[in-house]
């Protein structure tokens, strides 16, 4: 099949720009998938027309690595809509998008999925429907449960890094203990009003538990869940840097820290957060 | 003695980001939460550091001392 597949490919018809439309009617030729079409070629030095301003920022190879990677992203309200949309077009080849919530009307204000005839509907239907309209090869694995350890533990397999974008500290600590557990990377990520927060936690490592550790059920009290839209925007925005990161395992990582947004005083800092001694 | 206060996200509401501050010696974290108001119940449930290390409502601060008090921010 790769054979065939590769011979086709050097078929001058399909030089540059190798588009999208290219690789559907190779797949009708071949019965090939467009995964497995875009993997020869890029295997090939071909590049994706869809991709080629990704690179030089990263390299061909790297793109490929992107088409085999599998993120999960926990939460599909603020932080997980624009993850889940970054993700997707920076190429990762799979993601599995959690969320057993639909939309409500004050989601508008903050969450990308979201839209006025979509209230009402799950935010994981929505969330598939958007990325295959954004990039057809992403394999949209569409969780609708709630998060818990037995979940994680029976869903994350396999998975090479998940994504934090829940919007309750019970289930953030779940999901760090299952990470821990899984020796999966987790980027975490959260926000409040003008304020967010952004760090990478890896297996072995405790920042989530510092931060929230024995307060699950003492958030009432806590200020309102408000959220305005460009702090889910960068918040996620950085960590879907992150993720990159560590699927391409390259440049630097906020882990053992934490990187404190606000934007009424446009001031972002990073904390160092050394692990507990026990 | 003088100490360098720091508040995080939305403790800076009505209050400052960083400020120099004249406390009596021997004063204690809780005690800067009282003098500026910042209910018990926001940083209960956050991180509170002394020159960069985990502390508590206990902690004594000492001359030249950053305090950073960071609420607990978990929406999504």
């Amino acid at each position: 099949m790769n054979d065939k597949l590769k011979e086709l490919l050097n078929d001058k018809q399909f030089g540059i720009p190798f588009t999208l439309n290219n690789e559907e009617s190779i797949a009708e030729k071949t019965g090939s998938s467009l995964k497995e079409i875009e993997d020869v070629a890029m295997s090939q030095g071909i590049v994706p027309l869809r991709f080629q301003r990704n690179l030089g920022a990263i390299s061909l190879e790297e793109q490929r690595i992107l088409l085999h990677s599998k993120v999960s992203v926990i939460g599909c309200g603020g932080l997980g809509g624009f993850v889940i949309e970054e993700l997707a077009r920076l190429g990762v080849g799979e993601i599995s998008a959690w969320d057993y919530d639909y939309f409500e009307e004050h989601n508008l204000n903050r969450q990308l999925m979201s839209e006025t005839r979509l209230i009402g509907q799950s935010k994981t239907e929505a969330v598939s429907k958007r990325v295959n309209k954004i990039n057809p090869l992403v394999k949209l694995n569409s969780i609708y449960r709630e998060f818990n350890e037995d979940a994680g533990k029976e869903m994350l397999k396999e998975q090479q890094v998940v994504v934090d974008a829940l919007d309750n500290i019970k289930s953030r600590l779940e999901l760090s203990e299952t990470c821990r557990c899984m020796g999966i990377p987790l980027v975490h990520g959260a926000v409040n009003t003008w304020y967010g927060q952004v760090s990478t936690q890896f297996p072995g490592e405790n920042v989530i538990e510092q931060l929230y550790e024995g307060k699950e059920t003492s958030m009432s009290g806590v200020k309102k869940p408000s959220v305005l839209v460009f702090m889910p925007a960068m918040v996620a925005s950085l960590q879907v840097a992150e993720v990159l990161k560590i699927l391409l395992n390259r440049g630097n990582l906020l882990r053992q820290k934490i990187m404190m947004l606000d934007m009424l005083s446009m001031d972002i800092e990073v904390i160092d957060v050394p692990g507990n001694e026990d | 003695m003088k100490v360098t206060v720091k508040l995080f996200a939305y403790l800076r509401d009505g209050r400052f980001k960083v400020k120099e501050m004249e406390f009596e010696e021997g004063t204690t974290v809780q005690k800067v939460l009282e003098i500026l108001s910042i209910p018990k119940k926001e940083l209960e449930i956050g991180i509170m550091m002394i020159n960069g290390k985990r502390t508590s409502f206990d902690g004594v601060l000492r001359e030249h001392d950053t305090l950073a008090l960071f609420p607990p921010v978990a929406g999504g």
